[in-house]
C-alpha cells in the first residue's frame, strides 16, 4: 500500500504527528515552569529537560524525513552537498535524544546517591561522546545501536531506587510509560532509517507514540490541577 | 524519631513560621522555631532573601524583622502541588 500513497500525504501525516508530539512536550515543559521556578528542584528540572529535548529530537527527525522525501521526489543528487546531510541529522538526533532519555533517567536516579556530581554535565558529556561516534560513522544503525544500549541502561538505572520508595515494582504504571516512550522512540528511528514504506505501520507507530505522550501530558495536567483544587 | 526534612520542607517550615507570626518575626525566634543549626539557618535565609521569598524590614528602633515577599506567599500556595508532583513522578 505504501508505494501507492503520494509522498506528500506521508509528509503531511508526519508533520501532523510531529506537531502533536511537540505540542504535548511544550505543554509539559510550560506547565511545569512555575513549580520549577519556585522550587528549583533538580528532579523537576531534569523532567522538563526531557520533554524539551524530545521535542527537538522529533523536530530534527521530521526535518530529516522531509529532506529524504524531497530528495527522492526532485531527484537531487547527494553529490551536490559539501557535507552529507545525514552527517548533520543523525548526530543532532543522537545529541537531543540522548539528553532527553538521560534526563528522564537521572531525574530519579540522582536520588540514590547523595553526591556533588553535576549530573547535568554528565548527561551532556555522554550525549556529546555518543554524538561524536555517530558523526564519525554517519550511520543510522550506529545511532540505533547506541540508543538501544541506552534503553537497556535506562531500564537498569530507573530500577535502582531508594529503599524507602513506596513503589518498588519494576512495572509501576509510570515506569511502563517510560519504557514504552524509549521503546517507541527507537522504533521511530528504525522507521526513519527505512523511510516511510508502509502507511499502516507508520500510522500505527505514530498513534502509539501519541498515546504515550498524551498519557504523560494528561498525568502532568491532572496532578497540577488536582492539588490546585485541594489548595 | 522523625525523618530528616528535605530542602523544600525546610523552606516551607520557615515561610509558615513567618506567616503565622503575623508576617513579621525577629531572626532569633525564627531560628529557634525553625529547628535548624545557625549555619543552616543562615544559608537558608540567605537563599530566601536572594530569591525574594523573604524580605528584611526594620522598625523605628532599627530592629530587624523577616517578612514574606510575594514569591514566599506563592511558594506556600503551590507547596502541595510541588510535593505532589515530585512524589507522583518519583523525582
Amino acid at each position: 500500500m505504501g508505494p501507492n500513497i503520494p509522498p506528500l500525504h506521508l509528509v503531511g501525516i508526519e508533520l501532523i504527528y510531529t506537531l502533536i508530539i511537540i505540542i504535548f512536550c511544550g505543554i509539559i515543559y510550560f506547565k511545569t515552569k512555575e513549580i520549577y521556578d519556585l522550587s528549583k528542584h533538580k528532579g523537576i528540572g531534569f523532567f522538563r529537560n526531557t520533554f524539551l529535548f524530545f521535542a527537538l529530537s522529533y523536530l530534527v527527525r521530521f526535518l530529516g524525513q522531509l529532506f529524504i522525501l524531497y530528495r527522492s521526489i526532485l531527484h537531487i543528487s547527494m553529490r551536490r552537498f559539501i557535507i552529507k546531510p545525514h552527517f548533520v541529522i543523525f548526530p543532532l538526533i543522537t545529541y537531543f535524544s540522548y539528553v532527553a532519555i538521560l534526563s528522564l533517567v537521572f531525574s530519579s536516579f540522582r536520588k540514590t546517591k547523595k553526591t556533588n556530581i553535576n549530573w547535568n554535565l554528565v548527561i551532556h558529556l555522554l550525549a556529546i561522546i555518543s554524538t561524536f561516534f555517530v558523526f564519525l560513522s554517519g550511520s543510522a544503525m550506529i545511532l540505533i545501536g547506541l540508543q538501544f544500549a541506552l534503553f537497556i541502561v535506562a531500564i537498569v538505572l530507573i530500577n535502582i531506587k531508594p529503599k524507602n520508595k513506596k513503589n518498588k515494582s519494576m512495572f509501576s504504571s509510570l515506569h511502563v510509560t517510560y519504557y514504552l516512550l524509549f521503546f517507541f522512540w527507537i522504533i521511530n528511528l528504525f522507521s526513519f532509517e527505512r523511510g516511510p514504506t508502509s502507511f499502516i505501520l507508520n500510522s500505527l507507530l505514530n498513534i502509539f507514540s501519541i498515546i504515550i505522550f498524551y498519557s504523560i501530558t494528561h498525568r502532568v495536567i491532572k496532578r497540577l490541577s488536582n492539588v490546585q483544587k485541594k489548595g | 524519631m522523625s525523618k530528616k526534612r528535605d530542602r523544600l520542607e525546610v523552606i516551607y517550615d520557615i515561610l509558615i513560621i513567618i506567616r503565622d507570626k503575623n508576617n513579621s518575626i525577629k531572626p532569633t525566634p525564627l531560628l529557634r522555631f525553625s529547628n535548624l543549626s545557625s549555619q543552616s539557618f543562615n544559608e537558608y535565609i540567605s537563599e530566601l532573601l536572594n530569591k525574594e521569598f523573604v524580605k528584611e524590614i526594620y522598625d523605628k528602633k532599627n530592629k530587624k524583622f523577616y517578612s514574606l515577599g510575594d514569591k514566599g506567599f506563592k511558594y506556600l500556595e503551590k507547596y502541595e502541588i510541588i510535593k505532589g508532583f515530585i512524589d507522583d513522578f518519583e523525582l
